[in-house]
């Protein structure tokens, strides 16, 4: 996942100190967005380039129109995936067989896009992978009951193999991942990738 | 409705009060409040909520405070954040948790937070002591005696760490600075006053030095001074 450094973000965006610090307080940017990390002069901090660079022009749109709660709350909605089901069959390659035969999305009422695209994402993989039907519909399940039962935020979808089954590995932040030699690792994307693609897709389709 | 409670011992309350005035030696579980005012030795075990909070004596809060507006005039000590829009420190508080927040601080006194301290605007003449101080404008004027900070120096003994404010980080629109020893200051519009002591100023605006300050090294400008 490709950072920007906050002084880059403030130069490249013309925002503030003050303006960014603000938007934190109030829930528009999440604080995990602000990474952390050590350099030659103390500690820097960095943030998912695209997404921020996303965030900050949604909230400059809107920052002279509505409220900082108005803002919020716009935000959080469109971070969200609402009925599954539609959502999988309009912005993923699954079909309305393999949509119809998922058990997850029955019970699941909503999702954050990241989690919506971590799905999404590791359907393709099977795809690619050339997993047979049932195969794959059992892993998209478990993935949906996976994302759904936390709040973390994916950042990584891997899909593996070991022995002749297949398994997936999803990981909420930039990890370092090693296994044994019985297993091996098919493919991995990144998670923001897939939701500005899909989310793209969104748009163009509701425009 | 006001609702006075005082004496020894713990009292438990669990609605949403109006004013609330706690005396003496008390525990409560915190709770909801409106107006709250502390006094004594009070001690609470939960999180607090209040719209207006006033706080003399020493007081001891073992979770989260949230208010619209606090006034600290005693001892406080806080196991947990700090979200408030106004407060105004003229005691020693202490706040243990991972963040404080507020659109406005005054500090009149001493507050020390372990993490960071985030607002808008702060307007210190007390000392603030706290690994970052982020925000818009942040305004510390710690060191009262800075005229005669060049001779002082020479007898340097005269001089504890608690006659500076310590940060490790101080990032905000405006920064403007006085008796304060930080090891990053990063802004757009800087002025580094008497009695500081800055390993590294980062600055992509105006910046001001002072010659009875230090600053080890500065990235972005040239100061005047």
């Amino acid at each position: 996942m490709e950072e920007i450094s906050k002084k880059d973000l403030l130069s490249e965006t013309g925002i503030s100190y003050g303006q960014l610090y603000r938007w934190k307080r109030e829930g528009l940017i999440p604080e995990d967005w602000f990474i952390k990390r050590s350099a030659f002069t103390g500690q820097e901090t960095f943030f998912p380039r695209d997404r921020m660079l996303e965030r900050v022009q949604e909230i400059l749109a809107q920052k002279d129109t509505h409220s900082l709660d108005e803002i919020r709350e716009d935000l959080a909605n469109k971070a969200r995936v609402y009925q599954i089901r539609e959502s999988l069959l309009s912005l993923s390659d699954m079909n309305e067989e393999f949509v119809d035969s998922l058990q997850a999305p029955a019970t699941i009422t909503e999702l954050s896009w990241e989690s919506f695209a971590a799905v999404v994402g590791l359907h393709e993989m099977t795809i690619r992978a050339k997993l047979k039907l049932a195969e794959a519909v059992s892993l998209i399940d478990d993935a949906l009951y996976a994302v759904a039962s936390s709040t973390q935020i994916p950042s990584t979808m891997t899909l593996a193999k070991a022995a002749d089954s297949w398994h997936f590995i999803v990981a909420s932040q930039a990890t370092w991942l090693a296994t044994d030699r019985g297993v091996s690792f098919v493919e991995t994307l990144q998670v923001a990738d897939v939701a500005t693609r899909i989310r793209r897709l969104k748009d163009e389709r509701t425009a | 409705m006001y609702t006075r409670y005082s004496g020894t011992g713990k009292y438990e309350q669990n609605a949403k009060q109006g004013k609330s005035r706690i005396d003496g030696v008390v525990i409560f579980p915190g709770g909801s409040f409106d107006e709250l005012s502390i006094n004594g030795v009070c001690t609470s075990e939960g999180p607090i909520e209040a719209n207006l909070i006033d706080i003399d004596g020493v007081f001891t809060a073992s979770s989260d405070i949230r208010a619209d507006s606090i006034d600290f005039d005693g001892v406080v000590t806080i196991h947990g954040n700090l979200r408030v829009k106004k407060a105004d420190v003229d005691g020693v508080v202490t706040v243990r948790g991972v963040k404080v927040e507020a659109d406005y601080i005054k500090c009149d006194g001493i507050l020390t937070a372990e993490s960071q301290v985030s607002a808008d605007v702060i307007e210190a003449e007390g000392f603030i002591n706290a690994r970052e101080i982020v925000g818009d404008r942040i305004t510390i004027r710690s060191f009262r005696k800075a005229g005669l900070f060049k001779f002082v120096m020479k007898v340097r003994e005269a001089f504890t760490d608690k006659d500076f404010s310590r940060v490790d980080l101080i990032e905000a629109t405006r920064i403007e600075l006085r008796g304060v020893r930080a090891k990053t200051v990063s802004g757009q519009d800087i002025i580094i006053g008497p009695a500081c002591i800055i390993d590294r100023v980062d600055c992509t605006g105006t910046l001001s030095v002072d010659p009875d300050a230090t600053v080890r090294e500065i990235i972005g400008v040239v100061p005047n001074q």
